[in-house]
């Protein structure tokens, strides 16, 4: 009995030893925050990260390095032979694609990122305007970290629901869809800042057009539920056109196939909000004048909406996943399931019934 | 009896010679020299026999004797022999003043609120704290004289009706089992008599606090007093007894519930906390959330030393400093502490040692280990917090989870008495359960622990009835 | 610990409502991690309703071996079958169910290990992975019945608290994917739900430890409890997988259980896969202590050896043919044998002594 414990004991020493995993030790690592991949003038993937390194003697906390290759692989690859620390991807939280990579497809580079199970779900995806490299190299006066600066700034977007997120999950779940084309935000460097105010609409894998992020507040609330946030918004009040303010937007949407044959959707909006400004004084405490503004509201958003639906049509792109419950429907009605160039081969003839509905909770504090 | 101390005194009164033996150390001099000494003065002329002297001599314990071994060993325990000459017994009488110190506050187990008195190192003294507890015929002792060289007395204390037998006749049974040459503390005697030696846990409850020893009672657990020691075993105990203090019982319920939350987190800190900080380091960087990971890679920087090492060093001041304190006199160990703490942290950063996050985390570990009430369970909680760093520097997080899973299993098979170790949590027991990780209001805990299997379980029946909200 | 307390453990008794735990912590197992793929590429959409019939299954299997048990007191698998069919030729269906138990130990092994070699460790070799575990559970399983109950009663505790986590992957939902509903046939269905099977199986444990138990007369309440448990828990896991993944995404991913954790994020902690992977070890280690169990009373019965060094044959056989499987072929191949063998044993195997005991031993065997 002794001598098997004994034993027992000498195996886990030996195991314990000998199985000591690979160490990443924290200072030992290039810490990749931000990741840009650019398409090189020979072809090739000109590949830029920024990324931690912990160095005593370093100035910087932040170091950028690129490199060219054929494959992501590669260029990191390429990197840890230029680097003095082993640059891994763990803490990548923003990986940035140059406009005209992304227009002729990216869903290798994305697909290598799901593949490595050291990268996490949660990193943000963006395209660029111009070179990723030119975004991540520039020396910023406010910001010495341009990874965290990167990140912090679309993260506030889209948590203040100014932007539609587009995390690498989301995108391949886009992406894998059928009936549903992915988003990505639109960053563009304004000499020392950072400007995030478009976003780029894929057809599949590949860059197509790019909406403001006006259409965007419209295209997020036909694609998700939309729980805060803001909208300025040009109304027609008793034939006078005027600007007003609504807050805490909260929407539902609903989405019905009218018409299978020639299709043709219903798009239901149901909002709430509140009224924060107006730019002529308006009696709102009075239920018709509110009522009134409600409808010329409700007016506005359709119109919008409407707008939007036909550049998203016209650019052949659906981001909303109207294909997906067209679909749906012709699956419920016996059809076999369709294949992604089927759908959208049929949502090029779609039609949309818009209808909103809003209701005005509050109007500030003052009536 | 060899003792050359050992005072023989010849006294004649009248016809009568008698002959005292005592050792003057064990004997209270004052009553010898009041009391004892005028009363044989005024001893009758004539022949007296011994059982005059028995039947009216001012001492409150005498006996005869006619063995002349049982006589030295009622000698060393501060008894009186006499002897009056031309009889051939010899009379016992207890007049003894073992040397003690007087009742003090508990120093061990410190509480803000309730009894503050702690036992001492007289098993007499102990037993009489305990029957003002309890004034009750129902707490029985049973003696057992134990060290074939040191002979000392054990007692071991039980409420009838409440205890179960089958755990009396346990411990009875291990005591009297025991085939050593002397127990000087209770200390010692747990070691030998509780369920498995090679565990690290404790299985038994060592406590100074009479009020303890007396709730324990009443739970119908049992209870061993060793002479000289101030510290009483209670057994069975689980593993959540070991957390738990008797000012639980004083607070309202939320706060005591609160508390005692509060400790079993602390064991969870401070048994994973820097073994996270080692995993997460060495192996798991992705697991480091964005906004720690600048603050982290600035404090690192300028270490030279893998966080194991770092880690392991920094554990190791820690128990330096600890057992310094421990050692040094009263005065000195408290600026120790002080000192030490401060100068050596502030240096240790500044020299490049170690990252003052890891300061801050080793810090909050060893602090939440002295939250336990039981010293016992905190230094062993101390010390299983080694192995699994090392195993959190050998293999991550899986290591981490291969030492709780050791632990899990080990506490799992250990035992208190025969009794389940980890009880109310597994075998679960909801009514146990309700006095462990939480304390719930009185009315709820009307029936004794499953753990002792009192055959009297019933607390408090018309209480709880009373008690019961919305009555 | 001497000889004797591990005989005095080992004959221990475990109150009735542990077997609950202990049917559940042993059905729950690997097979979560991952089995999500294999279900979604036989009926899309309606995997969830493959795992409710999966769980009816398990029911019915239960309650057949829950009336053979009844029918023999304070017997196990072991002791009826030499009580129905004699000495050797319940020594060969015993020696086929220990193969059996101990091909599933070690499916359950290799595939942990498996994970955590592409996750964590991919360089460690796996026997002192292997080896470290096989230690763990000879200390575990020499202590007796009780211990396998403790652990199954804190695996269980563990799971569920994991899968108070799905909330998280839950924010991604897209209540579109579960859609069109029922739009497969039975047949179809069947298929799956005997795919499910191998991760359902698990709960035959009651055949093993049903001397063991106190309370016989209301253990089928606690073992059909067990068995609804993990049904429910399965249709849980199921029904995110499918809101959370697209179904194109989710053939690829070998464990998506733990690709659903990587988005779950805490202030202070991210990438909680890691975590959950290293929780994993618990839910195993239940498995695997209760199958070597299990297999240890089996060798015991048919060789007499003593449960001791019949136990440490066991480890020692599985500890080398784990040896042998090294790639994730043979992996998968073994885990397919396994599965589709443990099918018959489980879920048909049951039926066919039920009805033997039935017909050919009526009256002869009822004490």
């Amino acid at each position: 009995m002794k001598r098997l414990r004994l034993l027992v004991h000498y195996l886990l020493m030996v195991a314990l030893l000998n199985g000591c995993g690979e160490q990443q030790v924290l200072e030992k690592l290039g810490l990749a925050v931000a990741v840009g991949y650019d398409l090189s003038k020979d072809g090739q993937l000109l590949g830029t990260t920024v990324f931690y390194q912990i160095d005593p003697e370093a100035r910087e906390l932040v170091t950028v390095i690129s490199g060219t290759a054929h494959t992501s692989k590669g260029l990191t690859l390429s990197q840890n032979r230029e680097s003095s620390k082993k640059i891994v991807g763990g803490q990548i939280r923003v990986v940035v694609y140059h406009d005209e990579l992304a227009r002729k497809g990216i869903l290798a580079l994305v697909e290598n990122l799901t593949r490595d199970a050291s990268i996490g779900s949660n990193v943000y995806l963006t395209v660029a305007k111009g070179r990723a490299y030119d975004i991540l190299t520039h020396r910023y006066p406010e910001n010495s970290n341009i990874g965290i600066y990167l990140y912090q700034a679309i993260r506030q977007n889209i948590d203040g629901e100014n932007m539609i997120s587009s995390k690498l999950h989301e995108f391949m779940k886009d992406y894998y869809a059928i009936g549903k084309d992915p988003v990505m935000p639109y960053i563009e460097r304004v000499k020392n800042e950072l400007h995030i105010n478009q976003i780029a609409l894929f057809r599949d894998q590949r860059l197509v057009a790019e909406i403001t992020t006006r259409e965007g507040f419209f295209l997020k609330v036909l694609r998700e539920r939309y729980n805060k946030g803001e909208l300025e918004i040009n109304i027609a009040l008793d034939k006078k056109r005027l600007f007003t303010v609504i807050e805490h937007i909260s929407s539902k949407k609903q989405m019905k196939v009218l018409d299978l044959e020639k299709p043709r959707f219903s798009v239901k909006v149901k909002m709430t909000a509140q009224i924060q400004e107006m730019a002529e004084k308006i009696d709102l405490s009075k239920p018709e004048q509110l009522n009134k503004v409600q409808k010329a509201i409700e007016l506005a958003v359709k119109k919008e909406t409407e707008q939007l639906l036909e550049k998203l049509r016209k650019h052949d792109v659906d981001p909303v996943g109207f294909g997906e419950i067209y679909n749906i429907a012709s699956q419920k009605s016996g059809k076999k399931k369709l294949s992604k160039d089927e759908c959208r081969e049929i949502m090029k003839r779609a039609k949309y019934d818009v209808d909103v509905e809003i209701k005005i909770l509050r109007t500030g504090v003052i009536g | 009896m060899r003792n050359p101390r050992l005072v023989f005194r010849n006294l004649s009164c009248g016809t009568n010679s008698l002959l005292l033996a005592y050792l003057p150390y064990l004997v209270d001099t004052v009553i010898l020299q009041q009391v004892l000494l005028p009363y044989f003065e005024r001893l009758p002329e004539e022949k007296v026999v011994p059982d005059t002297i028995l039947g009216n001599v001012p001492v409150a314990h005498v006996t005869q004797t006619m063995d002349y071994r049982q006589v030295s060993d009622y000698l060393v325990r501060g008894w009186i022999y006499l002897q009056i000459e031309g009889t051939a017994c010899g009379i016992l009488l207890y007049v003894a003043r073992i040397p003690s110190r007087s009742l003090g506050e508990a120093q061990v187990e410190t509480q803000i609120f309730g009894p503050q008195v702690s036992f001492t190192e007289a098993l007499e003294t102990n037993l009489g704290i305990l029957q003002g507890y309890l004034s009750t015929d129902l707490l029985t002792n049973v003696s057992i004289t134990i060290g074939k060289r040191s002979m000392t007395n054990v007692e071991v204390c039980f409420m009838e009706e409440l205890a179960a037998p089958e755990n009396v006749q346990t411990v009875i049974q291990r005591i009297s089992d025991l085939d050593i040459d002397g127990v000087i503390d209770s200390g010692k005697l747990v070691q030998l008599i509780d369920d498995n030696t090679f565990s690290i846990f404790p299985q038994l409850i060592l406590t100074e606090r009479p009020d303890h020893v007396s709730e324990a009672l009443l739970e119908g657990k049992v209870v061993v007093f060793v002479e000289g020691s101030p510290f009483a075993i209670v057994g069975p105990s689980s593993f959540v007894d070991f957390f738990k203090s008797n000012e639980d019982l004083y607070v309202r319920w939320q706060m005591a519930s609160f508390i005692r939350l509060l400790r079993f987190s602390a064991l969870f800190v401070s048994l994973f906390f820097t073994a996270t900080y080692v995993a997460a380091l060495t192996f798991h960087y992705e697991m480091i959330p964005s906004a720690l990971l600048v603050s982290l890679v600035k404090s690192r920087s300028k270490v030279p030393f893998p966080p194991l090492f770092e880690a392991l060093l920094l554990e190791m001041i820690i128990e330096f400093l600890r057992e310094a304190g421990a050692r040094l006199p009263f005065k000195v160990g408290q600026t120790i502490g002080i000192v030490g703490g401060i100068v050596i942290g502030q240096a240790a950063v500044a020299a490049g040692f170690t990252s003052n996050i890891l300061i801050m985390i080793v810090a909050l570990s060893a602090l939440a280990s002295f939250t336990f009430p039981s010293y016992m369970m905190s230094t062993a909680v101390r010390i299983l917090r080694f192995p699994i760093i090392l195993l959190a520097g050998i293999w991550g997080g899986f290591g981490i989870m291969l030492g709780a899973s050791f632990l899990l299993i080990h506490i799992l098979r250990q035992s208190s008495l025969g009794r389940p170790f980890f009880l109310p949590f597994f075998p679960f027991r909801l009514h146990d359960f309700k006095n462990s990780l939480i304390r719930f209001p009185f009315y709820s805990l009307g029936k004794r622990p499953v753990m002792t299997r009192s055959p009297d379980d019933t607390r408090a029946p018309d209480e709880v009835e009373k008690k019961r909200p919305g009555q | 610990m001497s000889l004797s307390t591990f005989r005095r453990n080992s004959h221990m008794a475990i109150s009735v409502s542990l077997a609950l735990f202990m049917v559940h912590g042993n059905q729950v197992g690997i097979g979560i991690a991952g089995v999500q793929r294999f279900i979604y590429d036989r009926v899309q959409q309606d995997a969830w309703i493959a795992v409710i019939i999966a769980g009816i299954m398990t029911h019915i299997a239960a309650w057949f071996m829950l009336k053979i048990l009844a029918n023999y007191k304070d017997m196990d698998l072991y002791d009826i079958h030499q009580m129905v069919f004699g000495k050797w030729p319940a020594r060969v269906l015993n020696f086929i169910f220990i193969v059996y138990i101990m091909g599933s130990a070690l499916t359950i092994l290799r595939g942990y290990i498996e994970i955590i070699q592409s996750w964590m460790f991919p360089e460690v070799p796996s026997w002192i992975l292997n080896a470290s575990l096989l230690c763990l559970s000879i200390y575990g399983v020499t202590g007796g019945i009780r211990v396998l109950a403790g652990i199954s009663f804190f695996s269980v505790g563990l799971t569920i608290l994991q899968l108070l986590l799905l909330v998280y992957p839950m924010q991604y939902a897209d209540f579109h994917l579960l859609q069109p509903v029922f739009h497969h046939d039975l047949g179809q269905l069947m298929d799956a739900a005997k795919k499910m099977s191998f991760s359902t199986i698990g709960f035959e444990v009651i055949l093993f430890i049903y001397p063991f138990v106190k309370e016989k007369e209301i253990l089928p309440r606690y073992v059909h409890g067990g068995l609804f448990m993990t049904t429910c828990l399965y249709v849980v896991v199921m029904l995110v997988t499918l809101l959370y993944f697209q179904g194109e995404q989710l053939k690829q991913l070998i464990w998506a259980t733990f690709m659903m954790m990587k988005i779950v994020e805490f202030p202070f902690l991210e990438r909680f896969e890691f975590v959950s992977i290293s929780l994993w070890m618990l839910i195993l280690l239940d498995n695997l202590l209760t199958n070597l169990w299990v297999a240890m009373r089996g060798v015991h019965h048919i060789s007499g050896v003593k449960e001791r060094m019949a136990l440490i044959g066991i480890v020692g056989v599985m500890f080398f043919a784990s040896n042998f499987l090294e790639t994730r072929q043979s992996i998968n191949l073994i885990t397919d044998v396994f599965g589709g063998v443990g099918f018959y044993i489980i879920f048909v195997y049951p039926i066919v002594l039920y009805v033997v005991i039935r017909l050919f031993r009526k009256g002869a065997v009822r004490t």
